[in-house]
């Protein structure tokens, strides 16, 4: 694995001015992130993960602080960074395909776009759905279809903002296992905001942990496990359990 | 899962592929209604029951419609009518939807607009008929003036609202993915507002449809509107149900073909 830092972010703060007051949503983040890591920020809901996520994604400025990419300062959204949303946010007028390629089209030529767009939907075993319409799928598969449009943007790091937890259950864990296997195939660098403590166990080496109002990181746990990784096993119900507490 | 979500799509599929079917059902169930009614009003008539001259028998008033239909007189009305839709109606697009855009894509624009627009609305198309006669003539100006008011509105403000109804978070997708200005129009805010367009647009023609035959009851010498106005100085009702039945038939078919349209135009909306 190479060591260079990707993402770098030195004594990041925000703070959301409105009508009824200012929220503090993140005070002093120091964070960051080397190339092909996959790390999990996890922490309450309003704990600011989701804007710390923003501000790499370039979607968000920071009110104090500097947030880089790749050595360069993150002024808006990039070619370097792809974003997973919550909800899949697809178009509902483009087909499964169109809705891939619509991004890269410009860029990468309708040849080369075509063997993206069905390389990575055959990564998220959606290949044959290619020429459906967001209404016609269900939940995980138009999230599958969100995530297969964000690996054909060949970003370096991919930016996850709860992706899994709309999902019912035994589709998110599928869904994680999946991606766990895609992330091995890519080595991309994945960095993904949760609340779920169980999902970021399972699928990432680095757990950071926030704290809520202002938002702070409290610690960064490296996880010793290898993969797949088993949630029964002695070590991860205790590593559960420790930042259960720490998050509280 | 996978088993579950094939089966969502396949219930999509066979919805499609049983069309057909399902065409011929809503068929005869949208005609039951009115065929019992057509049914019991025959027979009311023959046996008596109703006077002839103030409700004559559907076979009277249909054979009133084939020699209107043979003789070419009611399609030379009705083409005037639908003529007169056609110029109206293009009048209107031309006009409201570019409005709609700039006027949705302007902020505060509408706060100076909205109060005037909503008194206009208030005025139903047929009290400017007078107005419009003495400022166009009695010729076919002032019924398609008419026409364009009637259907301005419906038009303008769901263009309006289809440019202001972009949801952000598509639009931040389009931040997120880098895509250029052009396609963030084309194929983020064009998509969003042709849906609310659409509805614009049938709200619009269904409107100058019923003001069109208005505006030919009171002064016209020709179309579907006159023909009533006929039949009642020549004391003829069996001519005013086939004009009445002919406006009723051509509204509902010109709905069909916008709605036809929409389906052409937007294959990715669930329900038309």
């Amino acid at each position: 694995m190479s060591s260079n830092v990707l993402v770098e972010l030195q004594n990041v703060g925000k703070t959301f001015h409105s009508a009824w007051g200012s929220v503090e949503a993140l005070r002093d983040i120091n964070f960051s992130c080397f190339e092909s890591e996959f790390i999990s920020i996890v922490g309450a809901s309003g704990c600011g993960k989701t804007t710390l996520l923003r501000i790499i994604a370039g979607l968000e400025k920071p009110s104090s602080g500097e947030a880089f990419f790749n050595g360069e300062k993150i002024e808006g959204p990039g070619y370097d960074r792809a974003v997973v949303f919550q909800e899949p946010r697809l178009f509902p007028w483009l087909t499964v395909e169109k809705n891939i390629s619509l991004p890269i089209q410009s860029q990468k030529g309708s040849q080369k776009t075509e063997q993206i767009v069905e390389q990575v939907l055959r990564l998220v075993e959606m290949s044959n759905f290619r020429k459906a319409y967001p209404y016609e799928l269900s939940g995980g598969m138009a999230q599958r279809v969100a995530i297969a449009r964000a690996l054909a943007f060949e970003p370096k790091a991919l930016l996850m903002d709860e992706p899994f937890s709309a999902l019912d259950a035994q589709t998110r864990s599928r869904l994680q296992l999946q991606f766990i296997d895609l992330w091995r195939k890519t080595n991309r660098t994945v960095i993904l905001v949760t609340h779920d403590i169980e999902e970021a166990l399972i699928l990432s080496q680095k757990v950071v942990i926030m704290t809520p109002s202002p938002g702070t990181i409290k610690e960064t746990l490296e996880i010793p496990l290898a993969y797949p990784r088993n949630k029964d096993t002695l070590e991860f119900i205790e590593l559960r359990k420790y930042i259960l507490k720490s998050i509280l | 899962m996978t088993l579950k979500n094939h089966k969502h799509l396949d219930n999509n599929l066979t919805q499609l592929n049983t069309n057909g079917k399902d065409a011929v059902k809503i068929i005869i169930r949208g005609i039951a209604f009115p065929l019992t009614i057509i049914i019991i009003w025959e027979f009311a008539a023959r046996l008596g029951l109703v006077n002839q001259y103030f409700l004559p028998s559907p076979s009277k008033i249909f054979d009133t419609f084939s020699t209107m239909f043979i003789s070419g007189e009611l399609g030379r009305h009705l083409l005037a009518s639908v003529k007169r839709l056609i110029y109206g109606f293009l009048i209107t697009v031309i006009f409201a939807i570019p409005l709609g855009i700039l006027v949705g894509k302007a902020k505060y624009f509408r706060y100076y607009v909205n109060p005037t627009l909503s008194f206009l609305q208030q005025i139903p198309p047929i009290a400017w008929i007078p107005i419009f006669i003495l400022w166009l003539g009695i010729d076919e100006a002032n019924k398609v003036a008419v026409i364009v008011y009637a259907s301005f509105f419906p038009v303008f403000l769901n263009t309006v609202q289809g440019v202001n109804s972009v949801d952000p978070k598509l639009v931040e997708v389009g931040r997120a993915y880098m895509l250029t200005p052009m396609k963030m129009v084309c194929r983020i805010y064009i998509p969003s507002a042709v849906m609310s367009i659409f509805v614009g647009l049938r709200l619009g023609l269904s409107n100058c449809w019923r003001a069109l035959v208005g505006a030919e009851l009171i002064a016209a010498s020709s179309g579907i509107g006159y023909l009533i106005t006929e039949g009642r100085t020549l004391s003829q009702p069996n001519t005013i149900f086939v004009a009445i039945f002919t406006i009723g038939i051509a509204g509902s078919l010109l709905d069909l073909s916008l709605k036809r349209a929409e389906k052409k135009l937007m294959p990715w909306k669930k329900d038309v």
